[in-house]
């Protein structure tokens, strides 16, 4: 290399040295300059996108496995803000074919592209046949494939997304509405099983980053679904018990109906039913349908005075501390006075000398005055405690009431009351607090806790759920007296709930319905809870019709609605006849349980 | 003086000297070429295969999806009111008690639970298990070998 020539390498070499210096020195001051951290998370953040993986909610079924709710797929609609051509075309295509707001699509699709603004919701809930639509909208081109994201196959659309996810279906749309309850567009449950068991159906959402290098791509983590449950609902029972439900609401003229049909051994409710219902898959109609607060569900939500019913609370309570016997006499003068107040019968008139039994199968209020007073204050409503009442009874619904019940020291309580509270007035309980109640008489004393869910699945494994109960209020030779009694009372009668070929134990209440200012005139509650076949037991009936006009006795519509549901319930539930009714009597027949 | 020429005789000559330099240069750049294009290759097949996982990982989502609405419509076909009304169309009508004949089958305790996943806690006998040659390694398979024909002996007394 020819000396003169050095000067020359030495030049560009000093050059190269101090440029790569330079840099270096520029690389380690920004790594090490405050605002390093900032370009940090800009880095990290660019590098990976954010996705919540939303599990599948899980699926309920019926006892027998037919879907009651499941999922469906459903698209969002959305515009990416860059790419949109003609915001007009997508408001009209939107407009006209998912029937969305021309005039909102607009202003959001015009929207301008910006680092804040990328990306707009435009529809939300679109049925999978209107995007069938909108992706052959352009019928010269070939019709873009369903799991394309690209909305549409014409260019002016080009800016539209489809992302399909899943939202809550129910194939049997108003069938158990009342206990299923419904899922709302943010995934969330009301009322019913829906809303009971949110968290368990709604799974464990999980929040990951993506990396967006192609070549740092990572396995997505497998989010388990939501729990599924199987119901204890049969939907053919279900089905059945509304059908008959309705019927008799539009044949009485009643304002409202419920009915709950329960495995008396071990608390699983086969069927519980009241107006008004909703298609679940129409949910947003719910304020239309539940106007004036009006309970989504009856059955565990309604609190009202039972009535005549609830005598075979007091009658057990009774016959539990030994006051009285099936065959202890009580004269009956038609009167009887306590706390001030005077308590007659029914019908207003004097029934003479009765046993207990014939107390019973006349339902006369002045007997169970007489039979209250006897127990004592103290007792009565130990027994009322007892039975569950005024608490809720844990059946496992959102939207449980646990009724009204004055007790002696509570400031608004009188001695009148105990009198009322005897025979079902001034104590307000639910329908399922009745039930609950009733199951005790079944059990050899033992009262069962009700409930919906029968099972659980939850990663792969089922899991049962067992009986529980709640307490024994009354001795199992109290229970046999008195179901053998109701059941004696209601053959007696020529009761219209029986059904020829089935031995069955109730008892039917008529109740005035309080107001402000008293006690309504001629309005009802009309009710009847029984349960059978006596010798072995399959089932417990509750029926309720509110206010009916054709009659406002229970004998006379809420003993042939119970009547009709148990005549179709021992088809359903394959129970054979085994007994020889004489006291059968058609539906024109009238008993004197009132 | 012989010895100095003879030194010379075997020196690389200049332009030998440039070329050595200029080969090992190249084979440096033609060796880095070589790494930076397996590099680029493998990351290219890389990003190709994480962008086929991502877009079956896509499907298989959307499959789990189109099961699940799939199962609902299957359900609203057979849904209690459908069903009547297609046995309603086909002559059929809701049985009446008394039409019901009885027949008592002994043993027979009525429809069982439904079962819809393995019960907590336990597995059901008949679930199929995996033949252990699918999963035994050959230290495993040369284990049970010595174990089957009294090798084991080696390690026992």
């Amino acid at each position: 290399m020819p000396r003169e020539h050095m000067w020359r390498y030495l030049v560009m070499a000093a050059f190269f040295a101090i440029f790569g210096s330079l840099i270096l020195y520029k690389t380690f001051s920004i790594q090490n300059s405050p605002q390093a951290e900032v370009f940090l998370r800009q880095g990290e953040f660019y590098s990976r996108e954010h996705d919540v993986i939303q599990p599948p909610r899980g699926i309920i079924y019926d006892r027998n496995g037919n879907i009651l709710a499941g999922n469906r797929t459903v698209y969002e609609i959305g515009a990416d803000l860059a790419s949109v051509r003609d915001p007009h075309a997508i408001a009209l295509a939107l407009s006209a074919l998912v029937g969305a707001d021309y005039n909102t699509v607009l202003e959001r699709a015009s929207i301008p592209a910006s680092a804040n603004s990328v990306y707009v919701v435009l529809a939300s809930y679109v049925l999978p046949e209107k995007v069938n639509l909108l992706k052959s909208y352009d019928v010269t081109r070939e019709a873009e494939p369903m799991d394309s994201t690209r909305c549409s196959n014409d260019p002016a659309l080009f800016a539209l997304r489809c992302e399909a996810q899943l939202a809550r279906s129910y194939p049997e749309r108003d069938l158990a509405s009342n206990l299923l309850g419904f899922v709302n567009r943010e995934s969330l449950g009301y009322f019913g099983v829906e809303q009971q068991y949110q968290n368990l159906l709604a799974g464990q959402p999980e929040s990951i980053w993506i990396p967006v290098a192609p070549t740092r791509v990572q396995e997505r983590p497998e989010v388990p679904a939501g729990a599924s449950l199987v119901l204890t609902i049969d939907r053919e029972i279900q089905a059945m018990v509304e059908d008959t439900l309705d019927a008799h609401i539009t044949q009485t003229g009643a304002e409202s109906g419920t009915v709950i049909v329960m495995d008396p051994k071990t608390g699983e409710l086969l069927a519980m039913a009241s107006t008004p219902r909703m298609d679940l898959n129409e949910f947003q109609n719910y304020g239309d349908i539940y106007t004036n607060e009006v309970p989504y569900n009856r059955a565990i939500g309604e609190i009202y005075e039972p009535g005549s019913i609830f005598k075979v609370i007091t009658a057990a309570a009774a016959l539990d501390q030994g006051v009285v016997t099936p065959e202890t006499e009580y004269e009956d003068r038609g009167v009887y006075t306590i706390g001030g107040i005077t308590i007659r019968n029914w019908n207003n008139r004097a029934w003479g000398l009765q046993t207990v039994q014939g107390c019973m199968q006349h339902s006369l209020n002045v007997c169970l005055a007489w039979m209250g007073e006897k127990l004592g204050q103290e007792k009565f409503y130990e027994y009322i405690d007892r039975f569950g009442f005024g608490h809720t009874t844990g059946v496992d619904m959102a939207g449980e009431q646990s009724g009204t019940v004055k007790r002696p020291g509570d400031p608004n309580w009188y001695l009148a009351d105990l009198g009322a509270n005897t025979f079902g007035q001034g104590i307000a309980v639910t329908p399922i607090q009745m039930v609950m109640a009733v199951s005790a008489f079944v059990n050899d004393g033992q009262m069962v806790i009700p409930h919906i869910v029968k099972a659980v699945i939850q990663d792969g494994s089922q899991y049962n759920v067992a009986p529980q109960f709640a307490g024994q209020p009354i001795s199992a030779e109290t229970a046999r007296t008195m179901t053998d009694m109701l059941a004696t009372s209601l053959e007696g009668e020529s009761s219209l709930a029986l059904v020829a070929g089935y031995r069955l134990a109730g008892k039917t209440g008529t109740a005035q319905i309080p107001v402000p200012t008293g006690y309504e005139e001629n309005q009802t509650n009309t009710s009847f809870i029984g349960w059978g076949p006596v010798e072995d037991p399959r089932f417990i009936v509750f029926v309720w019709l509110e206010r009916p006009e054709t009659s406002t006795w229970a004998s006379e519509v809420a003993s042939p609605l119970f009547a009709d549901i148990v005549e179709r319930l021992v088809v359903l539930q394959g129970i054979p006849p085994n007994f020889q009714n004489i006291g059968t009597v058609s539906n024109s027949g009238q008993g004197s349980q009132q | 003086m012989r010895n100095k020429s003879y030194v010379q005789a075997h020196s690389q000559t200049p332009w030998r000297r440039q070329m050595q330099v200029i080969g090992f240069f190249a084979a440096a750049v033609a060796a880095l070429a070589l790494l930076a294009g397996l590099y680029l290759n493998v990351t290219a097949r890389a990003s190709t295969i994480g962008r086929h996982v991502q877009s079956l990982q896509n499907e298989r989502i959307r499959l789990q999806q189109q099961i699940e609405s799939m199962e609902s419509q299957l359900a609203s076909l057979t849904s209690n009111e459908a069903m009547q009304a297609r046995a309603t169309q086909l002559g059929f009508a809701p049985v009446q008690p008394g039409a019901v004949t009885y027949l008592t089958v002994e043993g027979y305790r009525g429809r069982p639970n439904l079962q819809l996943a393995p019960r907590a806690g336990g597995q059901f006998i008949g679930v199929p298990r995996l033949p252990e040659a699918y999963t035994e390694s050959l230290l495993d398979w040369v284990g049970k070998l010595f174990d089957e024909y009294g090798f084991g002996l080696l390690g026992g007394y």
